[in-house]
């Protein structure tokens, strides 16, 4: 038993090195993480699959709308800027101001009525028209002659670009900080020619950036927290901003999407951080009219809200699918694993030498059957070796029975002494129903009631029962040598009932046979049927032979003590003879004691006389 | 057969020259180019590009390696530079062009300030907004009849807008700070001021001032630009574009992050003032990036009018070829 177990821990600590971690998990965990794993995976796999479509779809949607809202903002400022183009012409359309700025132009010191006129002219303009801060108008030198800004008379442009641009024709200046307005500013300019087309100076909007921003600030189609803004080529932000305070020449914007509008000058969409590090979706376009980068951005946490609602609902599902799993998988694991772990548990009791153990077992399935085969399997093996050990106890008995037995008829040499003995001792010892012995007479080829147990024995004793050789399963036991078993004798063809043993059910015939010579039959018979086994065969077979030794024996010794018996009578006779003293009276005596000594009735010796040719008769009866 | 064998060869041979230079320039790194710039004035934000190509390793990733000397009144950055102490120096492109009419060749690469910041200061209140409003008002000045060469701006703002010397009086300016001058009743406005610095020193002093800027009227000339000497940039083109690109890359890192700029000077100096220095950063940004053109960039309008000061103020005799004093070749767009 310790050999076994000892093998088992080796096989078992060799699968622990060979196997994987997760074979040293016990089955019940394993079961429970196959359970938790099954009911996530699907889960996951949908809601990620679904949130990841969704998140595309939300992106694209996203995208698709920026587009849309930045690209009318491009349109609707290239459309201020021809508005603003069309209505700077317009500001010296007139015949008569028309003259009063070449009267200006040639002559620019002096403040006069043709300056004021003008100065009126513009700044009405303005006033209705909201779309520039101040218009002015620059000689050949740069200098701005008249302007509805009094302050910026006298101020020389020479350098800046949009005079020389302006004297070449119309030109929108790129916005650039001006330290003096301590403002952005996008000058749109145009030359002003004479009447003979020769350009005498340049004629100047200050663009209203505000024109701009409000084109920027209008939200529709951006949601809640979409923005779109201008940058400048030098990456100042040049309107204001959603989400940080914009400090005009102070704020510059590096996003992915402002670099590359102003570096490639194009268009294009990507996700990235904005000015406050914020994942936004965004879309850029570079304006060349105005050298700026327009950007459209919507944060992406809002734009996919809806898959992440997707992916919250995922999660929360997941949650409660494991909760569930959990649950589920506790109890189905429990039902599954705990009858098994009854049987381990029952199984280590068994190899652990304890057989009563019984699994108690209530499934209907596998697991049920396994224990009812387990419960077999112990009930055989807990038989088997109760019966072993039955069986060797009883062989035992037998053995000493049947050394017993022996030893004691050794020392019997009376026959009927020692049939009554040997039956007496083989049903005490073996407890059966009923033991008899008939002894074989060979001329009468009859088997004759030699001694039997109990009143029955001493019943068909008085009658002298008696049984033809070959008759019977006595009879057929003498005949064959073999011996006869019956374990159910009511079955048995050719049995024959005696009426002094009613109970018999079962019965054994053996042979009491010494070489060739049959003695007798040991009969032995029970009241059971089975009750009389193999085992009994075999035990009476050899008690049958000790008899027939015993036997033997006896039946040698009556012999020998006849012989000296008559030995001692014919030597008596012989003494008495001689002690006679006539003829005729050792006559007498010697015919007397013969028939004493042979029973006879009448006894008479006859002497033959050689004159006599009939001898004559000496009366010799016994009177 | 033979003409594609010799081809082969041939091909071996310049791939196997191309590995060894390529070994060659991985397995011994060059020596780091060192480099002195001489400031031309005392440490503080006006030189905060270089502080922050230092301090964010924009030279080191150049493999230069610079060292700043802060500069004052006993300081000429064209001796400095002349001299061979330092290689780049910060300088007037009107001193420049003064230079090289004396025969010393000095180059400008870069400027710092694209704008003249100089200006014509007065208080809010008193409404001093074209040059016209200055007529019979007392002007302060570095000197008293104006011939002091800090003065020739002022000279040349009156020559453009018109204004008579005759017609104002003149005081000599003796505290610089803010509008001290001005609430004392000295004077009614102040010229030559520094835009940059002016503002935020008037403002901290709960002061509103009005600027009259030079470069409005046409008076532009550049204030602090890098220079080397013609033989410094006939040697050695390459260092300077490196040096330039990382200087001009620190200038755009100090204008979008003013607080870390100002925080660097204070490195540099700890008796500045932190905020002072900030406002001050804050107040240049439009003098370092005008919003046309790359910054560093110079323009050669400004180039001529300096010229035409020159000469108008008989500084100079005669013109020079202006080309030969500044260039842009080491800008990168």
């Amino acid at each position: 038993m310790n050999q076994i177990s000892s093998s088992q821990n080796t096989i078992r600590r060799q699968d622990r090195l060979d196997g994987k971690r997760l074979r040293t998990l016990s089955l019940r965990n394993r079961l429970l993480l196959a359970f938790i794993l099954l009911a996530i995976f699907p889960v996951l796999i949908t809601g990620t699959v679904a949130g990841f479509i969704s998140g595309r779809g939300l992106t694209t949607e996203a995208f698709n709308r920026l587009e849309a809202v930045s690209s009318l903002k491009e349109n609707e400022i290239k459309t201020l800027l021809n508005v603003l183009q069309t209505s700077l012409d317009l500001v010296i359309d007139d015949q008569r101001t028309q003259q009063e700025l070449n009267s200006v132009l040639q002559d620019n010191n002096a403040e006069s009525q043709s300056k004021q006129d003008i100065r009126n002219e513009m700044a009405g303009f303005n006033e209705k028209t909201g779309y520039f801060t101040e218009i002015f108008l620059m000689d050949l030198d740069g200098k701005i002659v008249v302007s509805t800004d009094i302050v910026q008379e006298g101020k020389i442009q020479l350098n800046q670009d949009f005079f020389k641009q302006g004297l070449l024709g119309s030109y929108i200046s790129p916005p650039a900080y001006e330290v003096g307005l301590s403002n952005y500013s996008i000058v749109m300019t145009q030359p002003v020619k004479n009447s003979s087309g020769k350009t005498i100076g340049v004629l100047a909007g200050r663009v209203n950036l505000s024109a701009l921003s409000e084109i920027m600030q209008v939200q529709g189609g951006l949601g809640d927290t979409g923005e779109t803004y201008l940058v400048s080529a030098n990456f100042a932000a040049l309107t204001s901003l959603r989400h940080e305070e914009l400090s005009l020449g102070e704020t510059y914007i590096r996003s992915e999407g402002v670099t590359v509008a102003i570096r490639e000058k194009t268009f294009g969409t990507a996700t990235y951080q904005n000015y406050t590090d914020t994942t936004v979706i965004g879309v850029y376009r570079w304006i060349p009219e105005l050298q700026v980068a327009l950007v459209a951005e919507s944060h992406q946490a809002e734009a996919l809200r809806t898959s992440t609602t997707v992916f919250q609902t995922t999660l929360g599902l997941i949650i409660v699918t494991v909760l569930a799993a959990v649950i589920l998988a506790f109890i189905i694991t429990q039902g599954i694993t705990s009858p098994i772990t009854a049987l381990v548990e029952v199984a280590d009791k068994i190899s652990h030498g304890n057989l009563t153990l019984q699994v108690e077992n209530t499934q209907q399935d596998e697991i049920g059957v396994l224990g009812q085969a387990f419960n077999a399997m112990t009930e055989r093996l807990r038989n088997l070796i109760g019966t072993l050990e039955q069986r060797v106890t009883d062989r035992t008995r037998a053995l000493t029975t049947s050394i017993e037995v022996s030893r004691r008829l050794s020392t019997i040499l009376d026959q009927e002494h020692l049939i009554s003995q040997v039956v007496e001792q083989v049903k005490d010892a073996f407890d059966y129903y009923h033991v008899h012995i008939y002894l074989y007479d060979g001329q009468t080829q009859e088997l004759v009631m030699a001694g039997g147990t109990g009143d029955a024995g001493k019943a068909m004793m008085a009658r002298g029962h008696k049984i033809q050789k070959g008759r019977g399963l006595v009879g057929r036991a003498a005949e064959t040598e073999q011996a006869v078993f019956v374990p159910d004798t009511s079955s048995e063809e050719g049995w024959l009932p005696n009426p002094l043993l009613p109970e018999t059910k079962s019965e054994i015939a053996v042979p009491i046979v010494l070489g060739n010579e049959t003695l007798g039959v040991l009969d032995v018979q029970q009241n059971t049927v089975g009750g009389l086994k193999h085992e009994d065969v075999d035990l009476l077979q050899s008690i049958a032979y000790q008899v027939a030794i015993a036997l033997k024996n006896a039946q040698t010794f009556a012999e020998s003590r006849k012989q000296a018996e008559r030995e001692a009578l014919i030597g008596e006779i012989n003494r008495k003879i001689q002690s006679t003293t006539t003829v005729e009276h050792a006559l007498q005596t010697a015919v007397k004691e013969l028939g004493i000594a042979f029973g006879a009735k009448d006894s008479r010796v006859m002497i033959e006389r050689p004159s006599l040719i009939t001898p004559e008769i000496q009366d010799g009866r016994r009177k | 057969m033979k003409k594609s064998y010799l081809y082969n060869f041939g091909l071996l041979i310049v791939l196997m020259a191309l590995l060894v230079s390529a070994c060659g320039s991985i397995g011994a790194p060059k020596e780091a180019d060192k480099v002195t710039v001489q400031l031309s004035w005392f440490h503080g934000v006006e030189y905060a590009g270089f502080y922050t190509a230092v301090d964010k390793g924009y030279y080191a990733e150049e493999n230069i390696e610079v060292t700043l000397v802060a500069g004052g009144p006993e300081t000429n950055p064209l001796d400095e530079v002349a001299n061979g102490n330092a290689q780049f120096g910060i300088g007037q492109g009107d001193s420049l062009i003064v230079a090289k009419t004396e025969g010393r060749d000095f180059v400008a690469v870069a400027t710092i300030f694209r704008d003249n910041p100089l200006a014509i200061t007065s208080l809010e209140q008193d409404n001093i907004l074209k040059p016209e409003d200055l007529v019979g008002k007392t002007v302060g000045a570095y000197s008293l009849d104006l011939s002091g060469y800090s003065d020739l701006l002022f000279l040349a703002f009156m020559s453009r807008t018109g204004l008579e010397k005759d017609s104002m009086q003149y005081a000599l300016i003796e505290d610089f700070y803010g509008a001290n001058e001005i609430k004392s009743g000295r004077m009614d406005a102040m010229s030559g001021m520094f835009a940059t610095d002016q503002q935020v020193m008037t403002r901290d002093a709960g002061d509103e001032i009005n600027l009259m800027y030079y470069k409005d009227y046409g008076v532009d000339v550049y204030i602090n630009t890098i220079f080397v000497t013609g033989e410094f940039m006939q040697n050695n083109p390459d260092l300077i574009e490196r040096f330039i690109s990382a200087t001009m890359k620190g200038y755009q890192y100090a204008i979008e992050n003013t607080d870390e700029a100002a925080e660097l000077a204070l490195t540099y100096d700890e008796a500045l003032d932190l905020a002072y220095q900030e406002n001050v950063m804050k107040a240049q940004i439009p003098f370092i990036d005008t919003g046309s053109g790359p910054i560093g960039s110079m323009d050669e309008n400004v180039w001529n009018i300096t010229q035409e000061i020159l000469l108008e103020f008989d500084l100079i005799s005669a013109p020079i070829d202006l080309s030969t004093v500044y260039t842009n070749q080491f800008v990168l767009p």
